[in-house]
């Protein structure tokens, strides 16, 4: 009689935790794997013809990636073959769901690494197709988004594709290496979110640029980051402009400083840590904002015949590694002010800081940062990385 | 000379049948008419000077040189039995050293002499006065102590219980010379009259444990023990549960281990294992050779132990779960890498992995039936070939082969069989809640199998103890093994008369 009670009982939290945990549909998302086609990237596009609408291309593993709604974008010079498939719908789910029902497979997004977004609907504000994609349940929150600059993006997903494969794939190798230059770092869906979501935070999400590389030959490019104001592009930062947000935002982990000693002989430095203190007060009536940046640094390369850690060949090169890394993040300071938009993250920094008078400023908080004054201040210092003298010969004439 | 009780018998067992008849005194004649149509009975007249008496003896269980040599010659020859004036007088003087053996006992109960000699033992019966001498002359055919063959060695002592009661007694003596070392005998099988032996140490065992042990093996009212599972279906606290309540070994030095830290030890004869009780989850989990090597490296083979019980448990129902229902958890590359090996195979998952799971158990069993020679080539057979064969056939993935074979080999690395036999059932389960919801059906079959485990308490002590102990000092020998320096204490779930083991 009791096991039946514990049995009854049993039961019964079983009833309670299916109910619970949101079981109500018949359909139990149960499909075979094989049956799947699985997503590898998406490309968000303006429609070409109907502004108002937007085309949405998936990028799908070659082979046995498709039936025949796409076009095949060949081999490629790495030998994996990718197919693209597209739609156009008043929004992305509309396009998704035309894409679902014209292709053999079930399509999943689980696996999309990576959405591109073209310059002409990234300018038109990024909230209706970031809408879907934070929506969507098999979308992955860590897959990268990227804006492509000068084109659109399913364009970009094409032609690169027919060059040299699998765009997911190049775009992988590429993603992986970012955390070596320091001007670039991943945006992730969750961090677009982010952003998305804090009205005074400047949007900065990196661009990809196709270089053609004569005929047929392509090649693709990160080289800084496109720059949002109210979720619309506005602009692109440069190499130099990014990196100096990135110091800023405390996200270089590396990256090389070009140096030269007394006699001006080249020397390279690696940045092996950075760290940045960045304080935001509002004194009389204007923004002010202190800077105070921590390089270190290990000799990369030297063609000096100088010995680089004797004080006085020392504090020459620290000084120039000090001054680069400031006009890079002067320059950042400009692009800002220029475009009017928050690319630092000094609002988070203020609101942290400063929580009640953040409330009276954030309305006017771009306007307020025109006016703001930098004082950055940049400290450094070098390891020696091996102690090899015969390389260069230095202390010989 | 000093007698030996040798011989207890519990109330339930009962010789002879009504039907059967019985003899109802100690008179040879009677006897040799109860045996008669038993060829191996013996009930031999012998003269002793002037007296008349009878040797009774079962041919097989006997030696029958020393018994010629030492019995029927004192008898024929002993100046002092020859003028022994009555049965009575020669009784005393068989017991006193005529009869020249160490365990020389006297008897007036019909039963008990029958038992005794049914044991093997030899029965001197002087019918006038209805009494009988047993002397121990036991000498058959047995298997030699060897290597154990279920439980390697390779860093201890490599011998083995084997199927007589009286070899792995003098084994365990041999191992635990302390006088508070009991070895208490019953008889148990209506019919099959087994020598039980309850071993234990006076002083350390809690004595209400073995109260519950004696109160179950008294219970136990069967024909007989002709196989392992007799006894344990009768010791087991929830017979109906697929987990073994009992810890059996072939091992004298882990079964004399257990008995110090004041567990039951239980010997079968006939039964070439020895068990233990109370048995917890963790002791299925734990091998002699974790306290022969290193305390890091076995710890380390431990926590592997621990893994691989995991993998052997859930691996098939984890791979249906996100194969079938949650793709997204899968890193991309496997995922393209499980889906092409997929393509135009034409079985779902489940089918796949129970398919593969019921090939894997035709395999064991029939490897296990067959001879050791023939049993190789069947799972070259059946491995290699056939499986080798339907993968190429697209019957079958080739994750799924080696999903199964991750699975069995995992399984292999259980030191205790009954433990991964209920493994291997419960594995299917998880299979089918796997198939059924995916994560959340294999979650679910996870509670189901902790309020199984949960459930069961063996002799008074939780089956999930130590593990289920809020003190860590408990937990101290169950995922990692410990210097023994450490462990200071006996394990609480025997809950020992003398917790401390050391200082």
């Amino acid at each position: 009689m009791n096991r039946c009670k514990r049995m009854i009982v049993v039961f019964l939290l079983l009833d309670l935790m299916v109910c619970t945990a949101g079981c109500k549909r018949n359909d139990n998302n149960r499909r075979e794997i094989n049956s799947i086609d699985f997503v590898r990237m998406v490309a968000i596009d303006a429609a070409q013809d109907e502004p108002e609408k937007m085309e949405v291309t998936l990028e799908l593993q070659g082979e046995d990636g498709g039936n025949d709604n796409g076009a095949d974008s060949g081999g490629g010079q790495n030998g994996e073959q990718s197919k693209l498939i597209s739609a156009t719908g008043g929004s992305f789910s509309e396009a998704f769901l035309q894409l679902q029902t014209e292709h053999g497979k079930l399509l999943n997004l689980a696996h999309s690494d990576y959405f591109l977004i073209g310059e002409e609907a990234a300018g038109r504000g990024l909230t209706p197709y970031m809408d879907f994609i934070s929506r969507n349940n098999q979308i992955q929150f860590s897959a990268d988004v990227f804006i492509v600059k000068g084109m659109r993006a399913a364009e970009f997903m094409s032609r690169f594709g027919e060059a040299n494969g699998m765009v997911s794939s190049q775009l992988k190798n590429m993603a992986e290496k970012t955390r070596d230059l320091s001007y670039i770092t991943n945006t992730s869906v969750i961090q677009v979110m982010g952003m998305l979501d804090n009205a005074s935070h400047g949007m900065k999400i990196p661009y990809l640029e196709l270089q053609e590389k004569g005929e047929k030959q392509v090649d693709m490019e990160m080289s800084g980051y496109a720059l949002f104001r109210d979720t619309a592009l506005v602009d692109y930062a440069d190499t130099e402009a990014s990196r100096g947000m990135n110091f800023f935002s405390g996200e270089v982990y590396s990256g090389l400083i070009p140096v030269r000693d007394t006699e001006g002989e080249a020397v390279v430095t690696r940045i092996s840590d950075a760290k940045t203190k960045v304080k935001v007060r509002y004194e009389q009536n204007e923004l002010r904002v202190q800077v105070n940046a921590e390089i270190h640094t290990t000799l990369e390369e030297t063609h000096s015949k100088k010995n680089l850690f004797l004080p006085e060949e020392y504090d020459v090169l620290m000084s120039q590694q000090n001054q680069y890394v400031k006009n890079l993040m002067l320059r950042a300071v400009q692009e800002s002010k220029e475009n009017r938009i928050d690319a630092l993250s000094l609002a988070d920094s203020f609101r942290m800081q400063h929580p009640i008078i953040w409330e009276d400023l954030k309305e006017n908080w771009t306007q307020r940062l025109e006016g703001a004054r930098f004082e950055v201040n940049v400290s450094s210092r070098m390891d020696r990385s091996y102690d090899y003298e015969e390389a260069n010969r230095y202390g010989q004439s | 000379m000093k007698q030996k009780p040798k011989y207890t018998q519990t109330e339930d067992v009962t010789l002879f049948s009504e039907e059967q008849g019985r003899p109802m005194c100690l008179h040879a004649e009677s006897i040799k008419q109860f045996f008669e149509k038993s060829g191996d009975v013996l009930v031999r007249s012998v003269q002793v000077g002037k007296l008349e008496a009878a040797v009774f003896c079962v041919d097989g269980l006997i030696d029958s040189a020393t018994i010629g040599e030492q019995i029927f010659k004192p008898l024929a020859t002993d100046e002092k039995l020859q003028q022994a004036e009555n049965e009575t007088q020669a009784v005393k003087l068989l017991l006193e050293g005529a009869a020249q053996f160490p365990f020389v006992t006297k008897e007036t109960d019909v039963n008990q002499v029958i038992t005794a000699v049914l044991n093997g033992l030899t029965a001197i019966l002087f019918s006038e006065i209805e009494t009988a001498v047993l002397i121990d002359a036991r000498g058959f055919e047995k298997r030699s102590i060897g290597e154990p063959t279920d439980e390697n060695v390779i860093k201890g002592a490599k011998d083995c219980f084997v199927e007589v009661i009286r070899v792995n007694t003098a084994t365990i003596r041999r191992k635990i010379k302390t006088p508070n070392l009991v070895i208490e005998e019953s008889v148990t099988g209506k019919m099959s009259l087994t020598n039980i032996a309850l071993v234990y140490i006076n002083g350390t065992t809690n004595r209400h444990i073995l109260k519950e042990v004696r109160r179950r093996l008294q219970k136990m009212n069967i024909d007989g023990i002709m196989t392992s599972g007799y006894v344990e279906e009768s010791l087991s606290e929830k017979p109906f549960s697929v987990f073994p309540q009992l810890l059996y070994t072939e091992r004298p030095d882990k079964f004399c281990s257990h008995i110090m830290e004041g567990r039951v030890g239980l010997l079968i004869d006939g039964l070439p294992i020895a068990y233990i009780l109370p048995a917890s989850v963790t002791m299925f989990m734990q091998a002699p050779e974790d306290y022969s090597n290193n305390y890091i490296f076995s710890s380390a083979i431990r926590l592997l132990r621990y893994f691989c019980l995991a993998i052997s448990l859930l691996l098939p129902g984890f791979y249906i779960a996100i194969t079938t229902f949650h793709q997204e958890m899968i890193p991309t590359e496997l995922a393209f890498s499980i889906q092409k090996a997929k393509m135009n195979v034409p079985f779902p998952a489940f089918v796949e992995i129970l398919g593969m799971l019921i090939a894997f158990e035709i395999l064991m069993e029939a490897g296990l039936k067959l001879p050791k020679t023939i049993g190789q080539a069947v799972s070259i057979v059946g491995a290699l070939v056939v499986g080798q064969a339907a993968v190429e056939a697209k019957i079958i993935s080739p994750a799924v082969v080696i999903v199964i074979a991750f699975t069995g080999v995992c399984g292999f690395t259980m030191p205790n069989q009954d433990f991964s036999n209920a493994v291997r059932l419960w594995r299917f389960l998880f299979t089918l809640a796997g198939s059924l919801a995916g994560l959340f059906g294999v979650m679910i079959a996870l509670i189901f199998l902790l309020l199984e485990l949960c459930d069961i308490q063996n002799l008074g002590a939780p089956y999930l103890e130590p593990l289920s102990d809020s003190l860590s000092s408990h937990i101290k020998d169950t995922l990692i093994r410990p210097p023994f320096r450490y462990l200071n204490w006996r394990p609480f779930s025997v809950r020992s008369v003398n917790i401390r083991r050391q200082k």
